[in-house]
């Protein structure tokens, strides 16, 4: 054989193979629903590329989309679709079209099974996808986490939609559940108590942790800080979210990742002995701005919301009692020991460092 | 049950699994290991692709005037294959290879029933003809005493053909027999291949890297071609800036090669010079006619939204594949599916990936198909497909981002998820500018 033909042989094997490597991904066009009591909620996004590409780059209005849009009731019946508005929103160097439409229930009254069309881009592109996600509150499917329903093609412009019983308590125990995750994923909100708690049991004396209160007497001072935390972090977070507060989040995460650093140092050397159940009142609110930014934009009707925050802030406060159930045992064991001091500087100062990584991230 | 009776079956259960895991060891492949190379000799400077192309052409004419001469022989026309296989990797015109296979099909007019086999076989294989491929080399396993080259050669495109089956067990166990003959940059650079599509990217690096330690001569070309081996490998990963440096490099080595300079434009596409990547594109497609080079193109400008060039481009490339679908079908099959699922027919496209899938069932052919599926509204046979090339081993984003779409028909939801998250730990870019699904990140 040919010595050039040998050398030749692996790159042609390669060459055959290596083409889908540019193969990209088509840019799909998503459908968002929100179902209400009596109306549907629609969000439509289509990349403006997309568009011009299947329409030959004339803009769309909103009664174009309107005529693209249809909800189906079981029997047959259009759903009126109103209050249509389009806008445009850029992301990464892509445009996309977002046409916003409620649709409303006939008769007024919601039916749970409807049909969902729509035909924009893919009844001109074969390759083009239209992702179909919905949330849900009476089923217990939250916006910050909509459930994927189907996907649109040139083939299936059409997709039957079934969202089943509707209760409201599955929207409050959703939201029970995501407060439970948010906190239990919350390391930073975690630290802050833990290094509240670590400074409970302490007495000062000349600047310095020098003993430990009783039993009783560190139980009475957790239940106040816990207590104060909770009233601070509620307050913010009922205030956030009933009036849908639009909160910059990077001042609120720094303040958090500061005020975990300021409690942790309080642990080591004290700063502001006896006083822990107002600060941790106080840093509770900026807590609850944190929190409140996770169901401030959830576009509940005023009794959902209610719910949404109740479940939400039960969420929560289920897991720091459940902590606090955990770690008091201990607390109180180990204070009484000798090696407690160690225990409280090493802890304390563990969680320092967090606050300072968490700072430097934040800012 | 007593403490003897556990003994018992404990020392049982073990033997077995010892004996299990010796009979394993006899029945695996022989390991193949490479060593990072000590020093990658640098290439001639200064011989780009139109100073390559102009000696092959000529290399060409000297070899025909030869081979068509009374004295032509055997030998004349496999060389010549040779070259014209050679004139394929600097033109990307597939004319070339039907002149290939022309000139090694010539080679067996000389003595009856005997001819270049090899160099037939390559081109079958390039031409993904395999069981044409086959049936030569197994008139070269019948040889009374081939040489070693040609064993080892005959091996690795055995693995080759293994490997387009989808048989990653047969083509690591015929690239180690290649490689206990011997060891050459075309063989390593396979074996790096195979590691890839398993997922083992360290160990692709390392065969990549130890193929051009194996060539003390490199020519520019070859290391332009190493140079975008590795650089695709960084790619398949997500390593957008490696990628970048590696195919600049590529097309620095060996200036005017149109592979280097599709990777090139590529990075500029990817790293969001559109306008760049868009006239880099042109240049190529204009010169080389490649139909894949137009279909980027027309993807190109669909994204920007200039919808006459997109659908001019796309009408180009349709043209260039109907081309080469006639000339070389089972090369174009699976390429034809892109272009199809890109600007085409569902339907078209499902017919040349059953074709594709058919002739080469091997996981990227797979993919495609599954893909063909979707975009005929069919999720189920593409889920069955894609699990299928899950179980075989096959690693790469494009897999679980395909499973993703196929999920999302069937609306699972966790299942998208999962998929997504697999995808973007093998290329943390996977799911760029992909605003349908970016849209579940919310």
């Amino acid at each position: 054989m040919a010595r050039s033909l040998r050398h030749l042989l692996a790159w042609l094997v390669t060459l055959l193979a290596a083409f889908s490597a540019y193969a990209h991904q088509t840019p799909g066009s998503a459908i968002s629903l929100s179902a209400r009591t009596e109306a549907l909620e629609i969000a439509i996004t289509v990349p403006e590329a997309e568009w011009a590409f299947a329409y030959g780059g004339k803009a769309p209005g909103a009664a174009e989309l309107t005529r693209r849009l249809s909800v189906l009731a079981d029997n047959g019946i259009a759903w009126q679709i109103d209050r249509a508005q389009i806008s445009r929103i850029q992301e990464d160097g892509v445009t996309d079209i977002v046409f916003r439409a409620t649709a409303l229930a006939p008769a007024q009254n919601m039916s749970r099974r409807f049909t969902l069309r729509w035909s924009g881009v893919i009844d001109q592109v074969n390759s083009h996808r239209v992702l179909v996600s919905g949330s849900d509150f009476s089923g217990g499917v939250l916006e910050s986490k909509p459930a994927l329903l189907g996907v649109l093609t040139g083939q299936a412009q059409s997709l039957d939609v079934d969202l089943g019983e509707a209760s409201i308590w599955r929207g409050f125990a959703a939201t029970l559940v995501l407060g439970m995750h948010h906190i239990a994923e919350g390391a930073d909100h975690l630290a802050f108590l833990l290094v509240l708690l670590l400074a409970a049991p302490g007495i000062t004396q000349a600047g310095r942790w020098q003993s430990v209160k009783s039993a009783r007497a560190t139980l009475r001072h957790v239940f106040l800080i816990i207590t104060a935390f909770t009233i601070g972090h509620s307050l913010t977070l009922i205030a956030g979210a009933a009036l849908g507060w639009q909160l910059p989040i990077q001042p609120v995460e720094i303040a958090i990742a500061l005020s975990v650093l300021i409690s942790a140092l309080h642990a080591v050397r004290p700063i502001f002995p006896g006083r822990e159940a107002w600060v941790a009142g106080g840093f509770g609110l900026i807590h609850g701005m944190a929190f409140a930014t996770v169901i401030a934009n959830f576009a509940l009707p005023a009794g959902e919301r209610v719910l949404a925050i109740l479940g939400f802030n039960l969420g929560i406060e289920l897991v720091q009692i459940a902590l606090a159930l955990l770690f008091l045992p201990v607390l109180l064991w180990l204070c009484k020991r000798p090696i407690w001091s160690i225990a409280r500087t090493v802890t304390a100062l563990a969680a320092a460092v967090a606050a300072l990584v968490w700072l430097v991230q934040r800012v | 049950m007593n403490l003897r009776s556990v003994a018992i079956v404990a020392g049982g259960a073990f033997v077995a699994f010892a004996s299990f895991g010796l009979v394993s060891n006899f029945r695996s492949p022989p390991e193949i290991t490479a060593e990072p190379p000590a020093m990658i000799a640098k290439p001639q400077a200064g011989i780009g692709a139109a100073k390559a192309l102009a000696d092959v052409e000529k290399s060409i004419a000297q070899l025909s005037t030869r081979a068509n001469s009374p004295a032509g022989d055997m030998i004349d026309r496999e060389e010549l294959a040779s070259a014209f296989l050679g004139r394929l990797r600097l033109s990307g015109d597939w004319a070339d290879l039907v002149e290939a296979g022309s000139q090694a099909e010539a080679g067996f007019g000389y003595v009856p029933g005997h001819g270049p086999f090899l160099a037939r076989a390559t081109v079958s294989i390039a031409a993904h003809r395999l069981a044409k491929a086959e049936a030569d080399l197994a008139r070269i396993d019948k040889f009374v005493a081939p040489d070693n080259q040609t064993k080892a050669d005959a091996a690795a495109l055995h693995g080759d053909i293994s490997l387009m089956r989808g048989d990653f067990s047969g083509a690591r166990s015929w690239y180690g027999k290649a490689n206990a003959i011997e060891k050459w940059p075309g063989l390593y650079s396979r074996i790096g291949n195979l590691a890839l599509m398993q997922g083992d990217f360290e160990k692709a690096s390392l065969y990549y890297r130890a193929a051009d330690g194996l060539n003390r001569h490199p020519t520019p070309s070859f290391r332009a071609d190493s140079l975008l081996r590795q650089g695709e490998l960084a790619l398949a990963q997500g390593q957008w800036p490696e990628a970048t440096k590696l195919f600049a490099e590529a097309n620095q080595v060996f200036p005017g090669w149109w592979r280097a300079e599709m990777r090139v434009a590529q990075m500029l596409a990817l790293n969001g010079n559109a306008p760049a990547a868009i006239s880099a594109f042109e240049g190529v497609a204009n010169r080389i006619k490649a139909p894949e080079a137009m279909d980027i193109l027309a993807g190109l400008y669909r994204n920007a939204g200039k919808a006459d060039r997109a659908r001019h481009w796309a009408a180009e490339a349709g043209k260039g594949w109907e081309k080469r679908l006639a000339m070389l079908p089972e090369a174009s099959w699976g390429h034809a599916v892109e272009h199809e699922l890109a600007s085409g027919t569902p339907a078209r496209a499902l017919e040349l990936a059953l074709l594709n899938a058919r002739n080469r069932p091997y996981p990227p052919s797979q993919i495609i198909l599954a893909k063909a599926w979707i975009a005929n509204g069919k999720p189920e046979p593409a889920l069955a497909l894609l699990t299928k090339v899950e179980a075989t081993g096959f690693v790469s984003a494009d897999l679980f981002l395909t499973l993703a779409e196929a999920l999302a028909m069937k609306g699972d939801g966790s299942g998208v998820a999962t998929s997504r998250q697999r995808a973007v730990e093998i290329n943390p870019h996977a799911l760029d500018r992909n605003p349908s699904f970016a849209w579940l990140d919310h």
